[in-house]
């Protein structure tokens, strides 16, 4: 399981993920931050499952869901996101 | 009659009741257009509120928590945790959506009032970071908002008293939002009302300056009211069904996830207009 935190502007972000065979198996993501519409939260995770661990794979991911959820971020970016998930991935080093 | 319809309707003996009301009446009025604007000012007795998207044992220690009887709740908004006590005063406004950009209008235009409000104990606010209301070095209220359905909701909570030992205690600061804050405790970052202006403020103070904060910005008349049948009855259904439930406050479970909740509303907004 690996866990990382990253600071957006607005809000913390953290996640923690599993790993089985270099795709994303479990994603939790939580933290301080705004999203709407609230619930989309929810299905970011199964989005993101069987993602490769490939930042530029998870920034398209979710680009994607935002576009088609018509999601908003305030105060934070879909590269935050990515990153936050990406380094929870990779075991959690500092960018 | 138009006007800003302003309940003073709490129960801060039990926190879930009055976070269950927060969304009753958020959700009765995106069903009923053409009601008025409500703006409802209340208090907590002991209570940790967390963000929709929290993880509560990641934001406050639990043990402590329990021990001192202080409540955690979730509540339907997301950003940060924040303690309240009677010192802590709790503001929420909802209000027909006018512009197609509901988040503007939120945090561009609705977060106004309170700063109207501050205005006029003679001191000079400001909006820091989206969402945060400072006065000097420190913060002093935090709000949070939603909308859904054509109906924007904002609440915020105010420190005019506050226990700061106890919300230093009992709230977990991560070591990176320090860092980023270049303070090491939250407590010197947020700073009390009365500490501010020096003097004792009176409840009835603070709410005389909300509602004319809100007044103002809206233009509206304000007149005393209290919740209805019907958003009491939502707000039983939230409370038993979702506020209540460990499930909610401490699991991390979507609203989509209490389906039930919102049948069950959705019945009773139907025998309503029967």
């Amino acid at each position: 399981m690996g866990y990382f935190e990253y600071k957006a502007r607005k809000g913390l972000i953290k996640v923690r993920t599993s790993i089985e065979k270099g795709v994303i198996k479990e994603l939790e993501i939580s933290g301080d931050f705004f999203l709407y519409p609230e619930d989309a939260l929810w299905m970011l995770r199964e989005y993101l499952t069987n993602t490769p661990i490939d930042y530029e794979a998870i920034l398209s991911k979710i680009k994607s869901f935002i576009e088609k959820e018509n999601v908003q971020l305030l105060g934070s970016t879909p590269e935050d996101f990515a990153k936050a998930i990406y380094y929870s991935a990779v075991g959690g080093e500092n960018p | 009659m138009k006007g800003l319809r302003v309940l003073l309707f709490e129960t801060p003996h039990d926190p879930y009741f009055n976070l269950a009301l927060e969304e009753a009446l958020f959700y009765i009025k995106s069903k009923r257009r053409d009601a008025n604007p409500v703006l409802r000012i209340w208090r907590n007795y002991s209570a940790v509120i967390i963000g929709y998207f929290q993880k509560a044992e990641e934001e406050v220690k639990l043990d402590l928590a329990e021990n001192l009887g202080i409540a955690v709740v979730r509540r339907f908004t997301g950003g940060g945790a924040v303690y309240h006590d009677l010192g802590n005063i709790n503001y929420a406004i909802v209000i027909d959506q006018r512009s197609n950009d509901p988040l503007n209008e939120l945090y561009g235009f609705l977060i106004d009032g309170i700063l109207n409000a501050l205005r006029k104990f003679g001191v000079e606010p400001r909006v820091e970071n989206i969402n945060d209301i400072a006065i000097g070095f420190g913060k002093v209220s935090g709000v949070a908002a939603s909308f859904r359905e054509g109906t924007l909701f904002l609440h915020g909570s105010l420190l005019v008293s506050t226990n700061l030992d106890v919300l230093t205690r009992v709230l977990k600061i991560s070591e990176k939002k320090l860092a980023d804050k270049k303070v090491n405790s939250v407590k010197y970052r947020v700073r009390l009302l009365e500490d501010i202006l020096g003097r004792k403020i009176t409840f009835s103070e603070i709410v005389e300056k909300i509602i004319r904060g809100y007044c103002d910005l809206l233009n509206l008349k304000p007149y005393y009211d209290m919740p209805e049948k019907l958003e009491i009855e939502a707000a039983k259904i939230l409370y038993e069904e979702k506020y209540k439930k460990e499930k909610w406050n401490l699991g991390r479970s979507p609203s989509s996830d209490f389906k039930r909740t919102y049948t069950l509303i959705d019945e009773l907004i139907i025998q309503s207009l029967k």
